[in-house]
């Protein structure tokens, strides 16, 4: 469920820098794998979307 | 109580105690509890269903993938064996805990591997260590953890008719952000990466090939087949 969630944008591939659940996914990954904290994953994850939204305007 | 009277403290006090034990704990049940709510009622599930599936599963990640494949309109026999594969973790934790227990008798001990998660696992795991085996201390912290858990997804299925637009707050990341931390929780070697990366590229292709509905079940059995070959196949 992960994997198409990451790099499907209704239906197709996207690796562009608007893609921001690809790119959120990558510090997500790092803090996950560095402190194996589960809620502070999900914490930092929604928080760089709800950001880079916000500040891009995605 | 058992032996150590003397040690296990009561009323007023016990509960400080524990609160003070689930304070950091809490820090993430709440938005992550919340989360669920809005999602859940996104999703169309009824508040008394979202709040009873804090009660009844009381386990993050299982709901949040259960509302997930709700709103996507999966099949009841997928979300039934997905949100069981995603929990099989929990009967190794139980495993694992019922060793510190066996006084208890398997009543309690069921009432508290019920209660038990990835966070208070880590919690009692730490306290049992140490010797702490207050029984009371115990259950007040996994009591005290699940009513913060069914008040914030409570909250959240009030507050979620009230929030428009779920992607302001990407609450739609939070079950990706989700999943790459139970991920990483569990892939502790190569091999485990490598089936992780190869049952994502089957996912990908099964949902590009059409095939939605079935992707995660499909995607799972033939990824777990994939690492079970590969896995017997290195061992030689």
């Amino acid at each position: 469920m992960l994997a198409p969630a990451l790099v499907l944008r209704e239906g197709s591939f996207d690796f562009g820098m608007d893609n921001l659940f690809l790119w959120a996914a990558i510090p997500a990954f790092a803090l996950a794998i560095k402190t194996r904290s589960f809620f502070g994953t999900v914490a930092l994850g929604m928080g760089l979307v709800a950001a880079g939204r916000y500040f891009l305007g995605g | 109580m058992d032996g150590n009277a003397a040690q296990s403290v009561q009323g007023r006090e016990a509960v400080f105690q524990a609160a003070r034990k689930i304070a950091p704990l809490a820090m993430g049940y709440i938005p992550v509890g919340m989360a669920f709510g809005v999602l859940a009622q996104k999703a169309g599930l009824s508040l008394v269903n979202t709040v009873l599936m804090s009660v009844l599963v009381y386990a993050g990640s299982a709901q949040l993938i259960a509302v997930g494949m709700f709103a996507a309109g999966m099949p009841p026999l997928s979300i039934v064996l997905t949100t069981f594969v995603v929990n099989l973790r929990h009967l190794l934790m139980s495993a694992a805990m019922t060793p510190h227990l066996r006084k208890w008798g398997p009543f309690r001990m069921a009432a508290f591997c019920y209660e038990l998660t990835d966070e208070t696992f880590a919690l009692h795991s730490m306290r049992f260590g140490r010797g702490d085996r207050d029984m009371r201390q115990t259950f007040l912290i996994n009591a005290m953890a699940q009513t913060v858990w069914v008040l914030s997804s409570w909250a959240g299925a009030l507050a979620g008719s009230g929030v428009p637009d779920v992607e302001p707050l990407a609450l739609d990341y939070a079950l990706p952000a989700m999943f790459i931390g139970l991920l990483a929780m569990q892939a502790e070697n190569g091999l485990k990466w490598l089936t992780a990366g190869f049952t994502g590229l089957v996912a990908i292709a099964l949902v590009q090939a059409g095939l939605d509905q079935w992707s995660v079940i499909m995607a799972t059995v033939i990824g777990a087949t994939f690492g079970a070959g590969v896995e017997t196949w290195t061992r030689k």
